[in-house]
């Protein structure tokens, strides 16, 4: 395939509509209301796509599980895999039989008997526990890394409590606490994200830039 | 053959417990208030009651827009907000004439939805039977990426076309006369809303709400918001709040929801969670404080017995 489709074309497409939604940030509205309805149908054709890559990527994780149980013939994998592919079986099925019908809204399987029962039984669960469980770490890793060793990490160390402190209500009682935390959360914490979003916002503009003018090398970059 | 053995002083040994001695501990300061729980005083902060005062406060016939967003995996420490929050929202007195637009950006949240509204947050008689006029909820609508809000905030139709009951958008009477509330009078933008509630523990979150209810639009659509997350996201939600800023005030945690019961008197499981973070809490500074002894300790007054 040649350069011009493979490369040219896309970046061409990505040009016009990148401009054009630019355009609209400062254009849009009532001084040129086309480029608002444009930017609305593009919106739309964005979700629809997004929705289609989440799909792709849907068939991609179940062939590379299954790729992974080939080549790890053990009983571990058979037990992990085979348990996410009951699952998205049994699943599949609910959605295709309850999916609508007769006295049913298109969509009815999100609401159905079987499906609210797997999301509040096993799904909810599983994943609340999933979480439970980083606290755990959590708590692992506060006691090994949080310590005075180095400037770095002595205030790192310090800003660190004071933001705990200020996260939990029992602390909050404790004179100046309260005054601590809020003074760590206004200032270096305020400063430092406000820091960290500009310096993003700035690094997510250029790139923009660039790859609306073909040159960013992510973009072009064809082998 | 020479043989050098060292002997772990007293510091070394409290520097190096083993892991497993520390998530027992750690599960056993959880474990405590859910098997009885203590009701560790704690103190109502700026938030919570800024929280309470923009809905309790809330001029009449204003239009609120509220994302129900439930995400299982976060349900105990997000969970009591949404509940607490949904309750003061129901008890919006009926002559404020106050409207609601409802919609969940987690396909969790239409699901988990249908039993509060049947169980823990069981709307008034009024709005019940006011469904359509006074209130509409649109279910879940999938928010792939920011474009796709881009789009949303310009017209809700781009990506909704019916509400939970099959009717088209805009026949619904809340949402008809919600569009009517600013130019264009026949497209739902995000202009047309007073109050934005919304949730999520997505801490790039914030950035893209503010850019999206706050800063698109021509002019601005400058929607006021409350915003509930997780403690983790609070340095990114800091720098939007304030009296004059897109986020009015914000709950961080099940701890936030403890607050609310309190100044609501709606009791809930926001009460209970708040003593298992104080003890999650209490857990993680004795922690750190036993790291840090252990290193000063071994650094200062430690000295390592070697035999040769």
């Amino acid at each position: 395939m040649s350069t011009t489709i493979r490369r040219d074309l896309p970046i061409l497409l990505l040009a016009i509509v990148g401009f054009l939604y630019v355009a609209e940030w400062f254009f849009g509205g009532n001084v040129i209301p086309q480029l608002s309805t444009f930017k609305g149908l593009m919106g739309t054709m964005v979700s629809v796509i997004a929705w289609t890559a989440v799909g792709v990527g849907t068939i991609y994780g179940i062939s590379s599980e299954y790729y992974l149980v080939r080549r790890n013939r053990n009983w571990q994998q058979y037990v992990t895999s085979g348990s996410m592919f009951l699952m998205m079986i049994i699943m599949a099925i609910i959605w295709i039989w309850q999916w609508s019908g007769p006295g049913r809204a298109v969509g009815y399987a999100f609401q159905s008997p079987e499906w609210r029962w797997w999301l509040m039984n096993v799904y909810s669960n599983q994943t609340q526990a999933q979480y439970a469980i980083m606290f755990l770490y959590q708590c692992g890793a506060v006691y090994r890394v949080l310590r005075v060793r180095s400037m770095e990490t002595t205030v790192f160390t310090l800003a660190g409590l004071a933001f705990i402190l200020k996260s939990i209500p029992l602390f909050l009682t404790v004179p100046g606490v309260s005054e601590i935390g809020d003074w760590v959360q206004g200032a270096p914490t305020l400063g430092g994200t406000r820091a960290a979003t500009l310096t993003a916002s700035l690094g997510a503009l250029v790139i923009g830039l660039r790859a609306l003018v073909g040159k960013e090398q992510t973009t072009i970059e064809v082998k | 053959m020479e043989q050098k053995t060292e002997e772990k002083t007293i510091w070394d040994k409290i520097g190096t417990i083993d892991y497993r001695y520390i998530y027992v501990f750690s599960l056993i300061m959880i474990l405590i208030p859910i098997i009885q729980p203590i009701g560790i005083p704690m103190k109502v902060g700026s938030n919570a009651q800024t929280w309470h005062n923009t809905i309790v406060n809330i001029p009449a016939h204003s239009y609120i827009l509220f994302n129900y967003y439930v995400d299982l995996s976060v349900w105990a420490d997000m969970g009591p907000i949404l509940v607490v929050t949904l309750n003061e929202v129901w008890m919006i007195p009926k002559e404020r004439d106050v409207k609601i637009f409802f919609y969940s950006s987690t396909a969790d949240g239409a699901v988990k939805m249908r039993d509060l509204l049947v169980t823990l947050c069981k709307p008034p008689q009024w709005r019940t039977d006011s469904y359509g006029t006074t209130w509409v909820d649109v279910g879940y609508i999938g928010f792939p990426n920011e474009a796709a809000y881009a789009s949303f905030v310009m017209d809700f139709k781009s990506l909704i076309l019916r509400d939970i009951r099959g009717t088209s958008l805009l026949d619904v009477p809340a949402a008809k006369e919600m569009a009517a509330h600013a130019a264009p009078t026949d497209v739902l933008t995000a202009a047309d809303f007073d109050l934005l509630i919304w949730s999520s523990w997505g801490c790039t979150d914030p950035d893209m709400y503010v850019r999206q209810f706050w800063a698109s639009g021509s002019p601005p659509y400058h929607v006021p918001m409350l915003m509930q997350t997780i403690g983790n996201c609070v340095p990114n939600v800091v720098p939007y709040v304030g009296p004059d800023k897109p986020i009015r005030a914000f709950i961080p945690g099940a701890a936030g929801a403890a607050e609310l019961e309190m100044i609501t008197g709606l009791k809930g499981d926001g009460t209970k969670m708040a003593d298992a973070t104080d003890l999650g809490g209490v857990a993680t500074v004795i922690l750190i404080a036993l790291g840090n002894i252990a290193y000063l300790g071994g650094r200062f007054l430690g000295k390592k017995k070697e035999e040769k």
